[in-house]
């Protein structure tokens, strides 16, 4: 019996930066520090479900996941659901069934926490990563223009989302 | 151990005066650690009989214990004059010993306890502690009498009976250290318990150890220590000993078939242990024939295919090339298939053999691997082949190529905290230390509870002088409880490896310091309007300071390491007593072998050589008297409120620099001002350096250069002379090194006016004694020492050049040995390349 090379593992403080890394070497836009620390911030207000993982190949790390819970409040402006901020594999490990399997944990997150949907922004040029979502049964919603700020691809992205 | 008991007099009460009976109260309060009240005691008697000796005596070391030791001190110095012009009396000696002891010296101590045994003392525990010292001071001929002593009041312990023995292995009496521990084991037998068990096996062990020692190559000896091993084979727990004596035994025997047996027992425990292969060739006796050795390799391979050495070993003295590659290539690949970190690292070795061959061999190989894996179907193969290509690249220099693959595996695979190590050692080679810092840092995040690749950042933010970001780095792991920062704490953890980088990195910042403030000394010269003036001065103000900061920082901290090892060294002192009451004498002993060579660590060799720098320094600035200009002042005077601002915040900057490098919780020099002042500094390096190394090196491996240069200034040439002959020994005549400490020496004797004349007649008849070659007859000439340098001394021509540039002035001029060093560092490392540039010219 062999064991799958692949697996999953939590995100800690101390490893936030191979997080940031990996997430630096594939996304065209590059998030301030804050933005990966926030998910440990300590102050009450603030806080939010994340659901994130950090995927390993052999044990090393090549991908991760980072998606949020939006809570269904009438006020808010997104629409109920699970949001995924973050889904990176690195180039030279893909098509090995990580993403996949991120993207399985996050639907089991999903479910988890009774919800329906969950929506994801991709950049209008990253066609690579369209296909891929749309072979997972993600459909596409409404165009965004000038949706990413500082980025090196394009700023318009696309809302896909998978209903269950 | 009760450490600071002092048995109470035997003597009947009757005899006593009221004073001493009072001084036994004292005495018992002492023990209870009730150091105020004995104090108090004590005063009392004192009041009325000022000259009680035992009173003072006690009343030192009570002071001692509440941390007033400098009137501690005067009171055990008043109670030593007194013994010396009266009777001592066996407490006063007693507590006197005591005290030494705590002061750590430990000569001093024995005295005392001796003398309070000498003017009898009825206590018999003085002779343990006493046994303690002179263990410590190495004084066995003593030792063995006193542990004699002890043994014969207390035999009902083992301890005494293992301490004797011991004592009697240490002076070389063999055969009563087996005679004592046989006694005890003919006592002991069939009563020994289930807890006595290992202590046991370490004696029995032990015995023979000096069984074996004793037999030398005695034939018959040996076959009683063989005897002896094979009884005890049951009691022993430390098999791989056992087994490792029986072999050396039938070796000394001569029957090497037995042995082989043996050693390939032991390959059977542990086929991972390279030594027992090589001992099996020897007893086997095919070292020299090739052919047997392979094919045992080949049968050991099949036998234990897991183990390395089997694998391993042939390749170090295959000598067919074709042969060689087949081999090295088995022994790779499934190390890279595997994706083994630690690859190059355990072929590395075999570089220094035939390097070409080695050369050839990997590149053809394992270039050609990388070309068949594909990085994404074997992406981990892939990134670390080139890892592995890259750590290959840098041993031998070639560094583009090496930045090239490490490059390749970055961009593959970012996330591997290795790759930006080797990536940043490769920059350090390169000669850019910060970007080398700055890459380490990047991978160090990535991870950040990461223990090693924490302390890799720290040093090469240190190598680039950039204290105050590795201080920051290197308290993520520390405690910091009272103190801003890690220091301290680094302090208490001995960490050297971090002292001793801080301790360059400050030296380094001296050095640039002092460059600069020459700098601004001469454009001061040159300044014209006041203003600019006032500014120059307010720079040099600070410059000088910081000059003065980091030249006593690096002190302080090379210092503290030699502090370490002092530690070490005074550390033994409780496992005299604790090896033997645990039963491990074995362990003893080796620490005894260990306790005789703290002072040639390499971490310890390298803190002298780092302080020396600076010790000579000083030395060199008073000799020279270039009595600092202290006209600084002057120019800040005109403007008095302006000064007094600006003297402030400078105190208060000061203040905050204190803060940050403080190194021990109370210290009253932190900035190591007070080292920098000593008016003896070549005394001083002595003191807490060298003498402790002298003591300890052996000749093949002492520092001659150092020796040579500690001479030079003491004035002694003759001396120095003796060590530019041994160094010549070792390194040859023909090094440049040699060559220019020649010359030095005879520059310094012929035109230094204080040489007298007969120190300069040894020294000339010597150089032509052992440097016939040597054209000392051309001092007083005109002659063309440069070329002469050049011509005659052909191997290390950087470092002797270095030298004549620091020591020599008058033979060779200043300018032309730096034009020799310029060129001869054109074919160096950039590393080395701006270090001398740097911080040598």
């Amino acid at each position: 019996m062999t064991r799958s090379p692949i697996n999953l593992d939590n995100v800690y403080e101390n490893n936030l930066g191979t997080f940031k890394k990996i997430s630096d070497t594939v996304l065209p836009v590059s998030y301030p520090e804050k933005f990966f620390s926030d998910q440990f911030s300590t102050d009450a207000k603030q806080k939010e479900l994340y659901f994130s993982k950090l995927a390993y190949f052999g044990e090393v790390a090549v991908g991760g996941v980072r998606a949020k819970l939006i809570a269904n409040k009438s006020k808010g402006v997104k629409a109920a659901g699970v949001y995924i901020e973050i889904l990176v594999v690195l180039e030279p490990y893909r098509s090995k069934g990580i993403g996949s399997k991120l993207l399985e944990y996050v639907i089991d997150e999903c479910k988890n926490h009774f919800q329906h949907q969950i929506f994801v922004h991709v950049a209008t040029n990253n066609s690579e990563g369209l296909k891929w979502y749309e072979t997972k049964g993600f459909v596409k919603q409404e165009e965004l223009k000038d949706y990413y700020k500082d980025t090196r691809g394009s700023p318009d992205a696309v809302v896909l989302c998978l209903t269950m | 151990m009760s450490k600071k008991r002092v048995g109470l007099p035997q003597k009947s009460t009757l005899l006593r005066s009221k004073d001493d009976n009072n001084l036994v109260e004292a005495l018992k309060l002492y023990e209870a650690k009730n150091y105020k009240k004995s104090l108090k005691m004590l005063d009392g008697i004192l009041k009325k009989n000022s000259s009680h000796i035992d009173s003072l005596a006690l009343k030192g070391l009570n002071l001692h214990f509440t941390n007033q030791k400098d009137e501690g001190k005067t009171y055990i110095f008043r109670a030593i004059d007194k013994i010396k012009a009266q009777e001592p009396t066996p407490i006063a000696c007693h507590i006197l010993g005591i005290y030494m002891r705590n002061v750590q010296d430990y000569k001093e101590a024995a005295k005392w306890f001796q003398c309070s045994l000498d003017n009898g003392s009825s206590n018999k525990q003085i002779n343990r502690d006493l046994a303690t010292l002179y263990s410590q001071e190495h004084d066995y001929g003593k030792l063995l009498k006193v542990r004699k002593d002890y043994w014969e009041d207390f035999m009902g312990y083992r301890a005494n009976w293992t301490s004797l023995a011991i004592a009697y292995d240490l002076n070389g009496q063999n055969e009563e250290a087996v005679n004592i521990l046989t006694k005890f084991e003919e006592l002991a037998a069939g009563k020994l318990g289930t807890t006595e068990a290992f202590e046991h096996s370490e004696c029995l062990m032990y015995k023979n150890d000096v069984l074996f020692k004793l037999a030398g190559q005695d034939s018959q000896k040996l076959e009683e220590a063989l005897k002896n091993l094979e009884q005890i084979k049951d009691q022993v727990f430390d098999k791989y000993a056992w087994y490792e004596r029986k072999a050396a035994i039938l070796m000394k025997l001569g029957d090497r078939k037995q042995a082989s047996k043996v050693y390939r027992l032991l390959i059977k425990r542990n086929p991972d242990d390279v030594k027992y292969y090589k001992l099996l060739e020897v007893a086997l006796g095919i070292t020299s024939n090739d052919r047997l050795r392979v094919a045992l390799y080949d049968r050991f391979m099949k036998i234990y295919p897991r183990a390395d050495p089997p694998k391993f070993i042939p390749l170090t003295f295959i000598k067919d090339d074709t042969e060689f590659s087949r081999r090295l290539q088995a022994y790779i690949e499934p190390q890279l298939q595997r994706c083994a970190p630690a690859t190059f690292g355990n072929i590395k070795c075999l570089y220094k053999k035939d390097s070409k061959r080695m050369i050839n061999s990997v590149e053809n190989f394992v270039l050609q691997y990388l070309q068949n894996l594909n990085s994404i179907k074997q992406p981990l193969q892939y990134v670390w082949t080139c890892y592995f290509l890259a750590q290959h690249f840098l041993f031998l220099k070639e560094f583009g190529k090496a930045q090239e693959f490490i490059g390749n595996a970055i961009e593959h695979t970012p996330t591997l905290v290795e790759f930006y190590i080797l990536k940043a050692r490769i920059m350090k080679h390169v000669g850019l230390l910060e970007e080398a810092a700055a890459t380490i840092n990047e991978g160090r995040k990535l991870d950040l509870q990461d223990r090693f690749i924490n302390t890799k950042t720290v040093k090469y933010f240190l190598r680039s002088n950039m204290v105050e970001e590795a201080v920051e780095v290197v308290s993520i792991f520390t405690k910091n409880d009272d103190a801003s920062n890690g220091v301290v704490d680094l302090h208490l953890l001995e960490a050297s490896w971090f002292i001793c980088e801080q301790a360059e990195a400050y030296y380094r910042l001296y050095l640039e310091r002092k460059r600069s403030l020459q700098e601004l000394r001469v454009q001061r010269t040159t300044a014209e309007d006041d203003e600019k003036l006032s500014e120059l001065s307010k720079l040099i103000k600070e410059q000088t300071y910081e000059v003065s900061k980091y030249k006593g920082l690096s002190l302080k901290r090379f210092l503290a390491i030699g502090k370490f090892y002092k530690q070490f060294e005074d550390d033994q002192l409780d496992f005299h007593s604790y090896c033997m009451r645990k039963g491990v004498p074995r362990a003893y002993m080796d620490m005894l072998k260990w306790g005789k060579k703290v002072f040639t660590s390499p971490m310890y060799i390298r803190a002298m050589d780092g302080a020396v720098k600076l010790y000579f320094d000083i030395f060199d600035a008073v000799e020279q008297d270039t009595s600092a200009i202290h006209d600084e002042d002057s120019n800040l005077k005109k403007n008095n409120k302006k000064a007094k601002k600006e003297s402030a915040a400078f105190a208060k900057r000061v203040e905050e620099d204190k803060k940050v490098v403080l190194a021990y919780e109370k210290d009253d020099d932190i900035l190591g001002e007070k080292l920098l002042a000593t008016k003896s500094p070549l005394e001083d390096f002595s003191k807490y350096f060298y003498a402790n190394y002298v003591k300890e090196i052996d000749e093949r491996s002492k520092n001659y250069l150092l020796d040579y240069n500690y001479h030079l200034r003491c004035s002694k040439y003759a001396l120095c002379l003796g060590s530019v002959s041994k160094l010549a020994e070792y390194i040859g005549r023909s090094n440049a090194l040699t060559g220019s400490l020649l010359i030095c020496l005879l520059e310094r004797v012929t035109s230094s006016a204080a040489t007298d004349e007969v120190t300069k007649k040894i020294v000339l008849k010597g150089l032509e004694r052992h440097f016939a070659d040597f054209p000392q007859d051309k001092a007083n000439e005109e002659y063309d020492w440069l070329s002469y340098f050049q011509t005659t001394y052909t191997s290390e021509k950087l470092q002797g050049a270095l030298y004549l540039y620091h020591t020599s002035s008058v033979f060779i001029p200043h300018h032309a040995v730096k034009t020799l060093i310029l060129k001869e560092l054109q074919n160096e490392e950039p590393l080395l390349q701006n270090q001398v540039l740097n911080y040598e010219l």
